[in-house]
């Protein structure tokens, strides 16, 4: 039993974290406490405040006020403010929670003892002055000790059954389809989806669609088809629809606006995730939404408050997008001098709107353009280019090393920067990088602000994403090779999306908020929280 | 023209005083000198002024010190409806900004000087009046050390360093320039000032550093630099070709001649990948806090 003293006659000591932690559990196993024990707790919550206050409140006075029945050996007084073991009201609560009073029992004796220690050696540490600090101590260490399980997200626990019921229930509870993984999954990468693009959620959907609205419906078959790809596209778009579904919207009645909305959000963002995904800039976008849905006053009326949220989602779109590419072309333009002889790797929109304009600034450079398969999009980079009269080159990614030693500058586009300066892009990024480096070529990422994220990974493995593998069946010659490969047991096809670039590689970092070094992404990050 | 008198002036009196710190002087009697009605008459005068300075003398220092001074005294509220009141705050923050880097010299030798360990081996490069300082404060520590220093081709600045050092009772060798490679293997670390510290945390500093970075690099010693704060300059050169022109040539030679490939440049850029610290008066920064502190000082 909680109560049992020491064998040194010290007292146990409870910490209010422990009362609380019994409440919670208490209520989380749907006990109903009566009245009286709810007025037990009441006072003791009230006791345990006023015992922080006197920090040198005798034990007896505590002990009065408490459960007398607790047989309490009193502390000498040099000890740190005696916390109650509010015993009686424990014991009954223990009692009521009869489905696992072991465990309690089992985990509050560690905590007492751990607790015990850390005031052992907070007293020979502190003075009477730290009697305050020493206090809450014992608060922290409880803490510490209780695993403090950090939520993983869903996407990168899929080879965990419990994670995939948990995921099951909240589609289900959401009503939005859950889609099935394809195929065999490389046993390096068995904690991420890998979906088919032949069987896009949005067939597992009713029409008319009653949760979701339909142009969340278009948005998602747009993404898990490849129509909508690249980041920067993949953000517009969600912003646009999520302006057409404000625009939809009305509050129900008894309701406010401003957690409704939210509430109505989560469906279609869930399905969203089903069809693609979620990139990091997508991921900030919805964060700065939810923000300001929540910011909207109750006194507000609903027109004027849809219209302020459109508002809002316009000057995001503008000042994060579309302002800071033209503030990142400016200052890159001025690291592009006559004669240089630039590589670019697949397909960037700010990449490419960069040489756009520094073409029209009437610099005289060549542009190479290096693609890889499956997706080939340099192919697009390489339309938009000619378009515009820039000379292009084309080559494959194995023909790297072949033709960098002509290349005087690197210009990469970002997926998102990761807080410990690791850039996150399309997969053969990091490959381009470290060639470039071992010629000595001078990499520039160009990267806006809003792709910063708060995450660290130091591999592509952790958190990526996988793409259909048929992508990789390939026909040449009428013959499809690879077209039976599910029928071979040991084949597998890994068709990655992402990978991640160590900042040692990279010379500069190109945003709308200037020209860094890839270690001081952790420095804007604290600029703008601190904006914010 | 009596601004570029007053420069030249101030140089000539003191030698000891970094050329920028003479820069920041003659900016601020300029300012207090200036006939302007209006505050955007001012700040375009100074920075009109700036230009003049940077044309007499065209190290980094002096265009990274004068915008440095010129935000530093107009970041602060000037509401005030008299101009002469707007005047006198520019003027009053103008002494606290000079008050401030003459110290700064003093703080980074302060700081530096207690890695410089009893018996220790030092290389420099070139003349600097901050490695001066340092080497001052270790040897009034009572600190036994020996030092190589580079005669440091074409102006021989070296052989002044080690004038100077001599008159400090320190035992001094001059190196040829090209022995570098030769005499790394026997020193213990190396110390070289700035003329400028880039965003990267690179720094441009007199020609020939950036081999010795190599070196030191392939021996394993540190290279450690150190600065004054107002030597951060927003520049962000990727390799040598990158930096301005107006830096790299002599003043007079960039009015005169018209094929600068002729020309030798006075400095070059080494990379923040070869230095292990900077000395600076905000504190021991690895190059990577450079950056940090750049963002801190000019946004």
């Amino acid at each position: 039993n909680i109560t049992d003293s020491d064998p040194d006659g010290r007292l146990t000591v409870t910490d209010k974290d422990v009362k609380l932690q019994e409440i919670a559990l208490a209520k989380n196993e749907g006990k109903e406490l009566t009245k009286e024990e709810k007025q037990r707790l009441r006072k003791e919550k009230k006791q345990h405040k006023k015992n922080k206050k006197d920090d040198k409140g005798p034990p007896e006075k505590e002990k009065e006020k408490e459960k007398a029945s607790v047989p309490a050996p009193s502390k000498p007084a040099t000890q740190s403010p005696a916390h109650k073991a509010p015993a009686p009201v424990h014991a009954s609560e223990s009692a009521a929670a009869a489905e696992k009073p072991a465990k309690s029992k089992a985990e509050l004796r560690a905590e007492r003892r751990a607790r015990q220690d850390s005031e052992r050696t907070s007293k020979q540490g502190k003075k009477e002055g730290g009697q305050q600090s020493a206090s809450s101590k014992p608060k922290a260490t409880p803490n510490e000790l209780q695993p403090v399980v950090k939520r993983l997200p869903e996407h990168v626990q899929v080879d965990d059954p419990a994670a995939l019921k948990k995921l099951a229930k909240k589609l289900e509870r959401q009503q939005v389809p859950l889609r099935s993984d394809y195929g065999y999954k490389v046993s390096l990468f068995s904690h991420l989806h890998q979906y088919s693009r032949k069987s896009p959620p949005t067939l597992q959907i009713s029409i008319p669609a009653t949760v979701i609205h339909p142009s969340i419906v278009r948005l998602g078959l747009q993404y898990s088809q490849g129509i909508i790809a690249g980041s920067n596209a993949r953000s517009v778009a969600l912003l646009h629809t999520f302006k057409q579904v404000i625009q939809d919207y009305s509050t129900p009645p008894n309701e406010e606006l401003s957690r409704d909305l939210v509430n109505k959000l989560s469906p279609y963002i869930s399905f969203l995730s089903q069809c693609r995904p979620l990139s990091a800039s997508m991921g900030n976008a919805i964060k700065y939404i939810k923000k300001e849905i929540s910011n909207i006053p109750s006194q507000c009326k609903e027109e004027e408050a849809k219209g302020k949220l459109q508002a809002c989602i316009d000057s995001y779109i503008n000042e994060k997008i579309i302002l800071a590419s033209e503030a990142i072309s400016k200052y890159a333009i001025e690291k592009i001098s006559d004669g240089d002889v630039i590589l670019v790797y697949g397909c960037s929109s700010l990449v490419n709107h960069i040489l756009c304009k520094a073409f029209e600034k009437q610099r005289k450079f060549r542009v190479i353009v290096v693609d890889s398969r499956p997706r080939l999009e340099g192919r697009e980079a390489l339309r938009r280019l000619v378009k515009k009269g820039i000379r292009c080159t084309y080559v494959l990614i194995s023909a790297l090393s072949y033709i960098l030693p002509e290349v005087s500058k690197v210009f990469l586009g970002a997926h998102a920067l990761l807080a410990n300066g690791y850039v996150m892009s399309r997969v053969g990024t990091s490959q381009i990088a470290l060639v470039a480096k071992a010629y000595n070529v001078p990499v520039l990422v160009c990267c806006e602000t809003y792709k910063f994220c708060e995450r660290v990974q130091t591999d592509s493995f952790v958190s990526n994403e996988l793409d259909d593998p048929d992508d990789l069946i390939v026909t040449r010659n009428g013959k499809s090779h690879l077209e039976n490969w599910q029928t071979v047991k040991s084949l597998g096809l890994l068709n990655l999306v992402y990978d991640v670039t160590p900042p040692d590689f990279v010379d500069l970092v190109i945003t709308d908020l200037g020209m860094i070094p890839c270690t001081s992404v952790p420095v804007v990050l604290r600029v703008k929280n601190v904006d914010q | 023209m009596k601004l570029v008198e007053y420069f030249r002036a101030q140089i000539r009196e003191d030698p000891d005083v970094a050329s920028a710190v003479a820069a920041i002087r003659s900016l601020l009697e300029f300012l207090k000198r200036d006939q302007s009605e209006t505050i955007l008459g001012l700040r375009e005068n100074q920075t009109k002024a700036i230009q003049r300075l940077e044309e007499t003398d065209s190290s980094v220092a002096v265009s990274s010190g004068g915008e440095l001074f010129l935000r530093f005294i107009s970041l602060t509220s000037l509401e005030h409806p008299d101009l002469s009141q707007c005047k006198n705050v520019m003027i009053e923050r103008g002494e606290l900004f000079l008050k401030k880097i003459s110290l700064s010299r003093g703080k980074v030798g302060k700081l530096c000087h207690t890695f410089i360990k009893d018996g220790a081996k030092i290389l420099t490069h070139s003349s600097s009046r901050v490695v001066l300082k340092v080497l001052e404060n270790a040897a009034a520590d009572n600190k036994r050390f020996t030092v190589y220093v580079t005669e440091s081709q074409p102006d021989s600045a070296g052989k002044l360093m080690a004038q100077k050092l001599h008159n400090l009772n320190i035992p001094v060798t001059v190196v040829l320039d090209a022995a570098v490679g030769y005499i790394m293997e026997k020193v213990d670390l190396v110390i070289v000032g700035a003329e400028g510290v880039v965003e990267s945390g690179g720094v441009i500093n007199k020609i020939g550093t950036y081999q010795m970075a190599v070196c030191s690099k392939a021996h394993n010693k540190p290279f450690y630099v150190v600065a004054e704060s107002f030597k951060f300059v927003r520049l962000y050169p990727l390799n040598q070709q990158d930096v301005p022109d107006r830096f790299k040539y002599k003043a007079d030679i960039l009015k005169t001649v018209k094929d600068l490939n002729q020309e030798h440049p006075m400095i070059d850029y080494t990379p923040p990948s070869l230095i292990t610290l900077l000395f600076t008066d905000l504190g021991v920064l690895t190059p990577s806090a450079v950056s940090d502190e750049l963002i801190k000082l000019y946004l």
